[in-house]
């Protein structure tokens, strides 16, 4: 593979794609019962019980601030020592990207709810947003992560 | 009640009673005379026969007396037919004695004394013969002889009169019946006369009197009786004018009823016919009926099946369900591999491949059920339509089914009443020829009455003739009875 490509789980969000590297992804599975937490934000939908651990279930499309929809797949990632599942509305497949066929986002998109959007590209006439590895977590998101965990 | 024949009956019963009295009385005092004059005679007889005796003992003495005085034997003669003569003559006189016990017992004093008078005269006459004389006077003298003779004089004229003490005192009966005899007949002939005159004059006034009424009122009654005979020979003439009328009426009620026979037959003909096409049309629509409903059993299979296939359908769609969701389960299994393989380096390249095909596989399993699942709904879609539509037509069958039904027993229902209507109309025709019969019998009895009425015109003109009469004959009847009255 060559240093341009990378390996990513595509999934669907409504009208868009999204890829997510697939060093990040653990596994892919059908959506489990959630547990909501109260005061929570739009886009943490509460705590599931995964592999017998309570893992936290983000909405990708209130991420994306997107409609709100039925996902159908669940996909955990694991974010440094952290695993959490996101919800989506589909799983496309594994896809390999090549960064030549990506653009940057214009910096006029660059602002704070599109950080975790390292760049822009088609899927089969769809849009698709490659997800940053490391940016995915947005600082809100993180602390209302270690708020859920810490009680 | 005193009617003329029992008055008339009575007064005659009367005479005849008095009349039969009468001649009782006098047969009765006949046959009293009768039998009296019997025993006077009897009585005479016997007079005679002791008048005889005393002259054969008077015989007998005398010719012993002649033959002792004279010693001829000459002088015998009359001694001895008077002892031959004597035996006969006692008995006769016991014969006509015998219901006199005392009679009977003088005559045997009589008998005694006779005996030894015989004896007596025997004797002397015995010893006049051996020619003692003296002796034979001596004898005589010693008046034995003439002893017997006065005894016997005495007992015979003691017989006399006890025979003549009778014939005096049949002599009275006689005179005593004679003169109730005339009495009797002398006095019922006056009291019969006396009768028959207060019955006739009974008689004569209760029949001037009560006949003398009774013809009044017969004379009033035939006057009644002209009158109505008068009346009833105009109400004759009257019947006989509304006769002729009733007659004509008659005649064209018969015409009518004749008409209404003919119509009500040829009614009966039409519901005939009718009747037989009903039947005709009940057996057409019983047909139909029959293949309705093997239409209705048909289309209800079709509906079966068809929810059958539906069934069916929705199994498949189960079955889809699994295969979809194993589908499903391949994919997410197989992108879960890939994972892992990427995650595994250059030796995990290889699985990847092969996981990618798993994946792409259940893609297309995932798709085929898709399309399977289109093509299932597709055919529930269509079973749907058709058992809708099959459904319609059940209905419409069932609604067929019902019409024939009802045009069945609409049918039936004609034939009822067709037939009703033909026996009604077979019922009129027979009333209406009975009616004609009778009407016929109607017709001859008016005539008849018709008849009727002229004879009874002709008698009550007889009527009112022998009214007249009767008035007539009944005033001379009371002329005849009641002269002064009339």
């Amino acid at each position: 593979m060559s240093a341009g490509a990378v390996q990513s789980l595509v999934v669907a969000s409504g009208a868009r794609a999204c890829a997510i590297p697939l060093s990040h992804v653990l596994e892919t599975l059908r959506p489990l019962p959630v547990e909501a937490l109260a005061g929570a934000p739009g886009f943490l939908r509460g705590l599931s019980v995964i592999r017998g651990k309570p893992t936290p279930v983000l909405d990708l499309r209130a991420l994306l601030e997107e409609e709100p929809g039925t996902p159908t797949r669940f996909v955990t990632l694991r974010l440094s020592e952290r695993t959490l599942a996101l919800a989506v509305d589909s799983v496309l497949g594994v896809r390999t990207l090549d960064r030549a066929t990506l653009a940057t986002l214009p910096p006029l998109l660059r602002d704070a709810s599109q950080r975790m959007v390292e760049a822009v590209g088609t899927l089969d006439a769809r849009l698709l947003l490659v997800l940053k590895t490391g940016w995915l977590l947005p600082p809100e998101v993180l602390n209302a992560l270690s708020r859920a965990e810490g009680s | 009640m005193w009617t003329f024949g029992r008055r008339i009956a009575a007064g005659f019963a009367l005479s005849f009673l008095l009349l039969a009295a009468i001649g009782f009385v006098s047969y009765r005092g006949l046959s009293n005379l009768q039998s009296t004059s019997y025993q006077v005679t009897h009585t005479h007889n016997v007079l005679e026969h002791l008048a005889r005796l005393t002259s054969l003992a008077k015989d007998a003495e005398t010719g012993q007396r002649g033959f002792i005085i004279t010693g001829d034997e000459a002088f015998l003669e009359p001694h001895t037919s008077a002892l031959t003569e004597l035996p006969s003559v006692l008995q006769e006189l016991r014969k006509l004695t015998e219901d006199n016990p005392a009679q009977q017992k003088r005559l045997d004093d009589a008998e005694r004394l006779l005996g030894e008078k015989v004896t007596e005269l025997k004797r002397t006459i015995d010893m006049r013969k051996k020619g003692q004389v003296d002796e034979t006077i001596k004898a005589i003298q010693a008046g034995a002889g003439k002893r017997f003779m006065d005894e016997l004089r005495l007992v015979l004229a003691q017989m006399e009169r006890e025979e003549r003490d009778l014939l005096k005192s049949r002599g009275d009966e006689v005179e005593a019946t004679a003169s109730t005899a005339r009495g009797t007949i002398i006095g019922g002939t006056l009291l019969a006369l006396l009768v028959v005159l207060i019955a006739g004059t009974i008689v004569t006034r209760a029949l001037s009197g009560q006949i003398g009424r009774a013809i009044q009122h017969m004379q009033s009654s035939s006057a009644e009786l002209q009158a109505s005979a008068n009346q009833q020979a105009a109400s004759a003439k009257e019947s006989a004018t509304a006769m002729s009328e009733i007659t004509t009426t008659i005649s064209e009620l018969l015409a009518t009823s004749r008409q209404i026979a003919s119509s009500a037959q040829r009614v009966t003909h039409v519901a005939d016919e009718t009747s037989s096409a009903a039947r005709t049309g009940d057996q057409t629509a019983q047909r139909t009926h029959e293949s309705v409903g093997g239409i209705k059993r048909q289309v209800d299979m079709i509906v079966s099946h068809m929810l059958d296939l539906g069934k069916k359908s929705q199994q498949i769609g189960g079955i889809l369900d699994i295969i979809n969701e194993l589908a499903e389960q391949t994919n997410i299994l197989s992108i879960n591999a890939t994972i892992e393989a990427a995650g595994a380096g250059e030796q995990g390249r290889r699985f990847s491949v092969v996981a990618d095909e798993i994946r792409k596989l259940a893609d297309r399993v995932s798709a085929s059920t898709k399309e399977i699942r289109g093509l299932i709904d597709e055919i529930r879609g269509a079973v749907n339509t058709t058992v809708m539509a099959t459904e319609g037509g059940t209905k419409a069958v069932e609604l067929g089914a019902r019409q024939f039904t009802e045009v069945t027993a609409s049918l039936k229902s004609i034939t009822l009443l067709v037939g009703n209507t033909t026996e009604a109309a077979r019922e009129i025709e027979l009333s209406t020829k009975q009616q004609a019969t009778a009407v016929e019998q109607v017709n001859l009895a008016v005539a008849n009455v018709a008849q009727s009425t002229k004879e009874t015109e002709a008698s009550a003109t007889q009527t009112l003739q022998t009214a007249t009469q009767l008035s007539t004959l009944s005033r001379e009847l009371l002329r005849l009875i009641q002269p002064d009255v009339a």
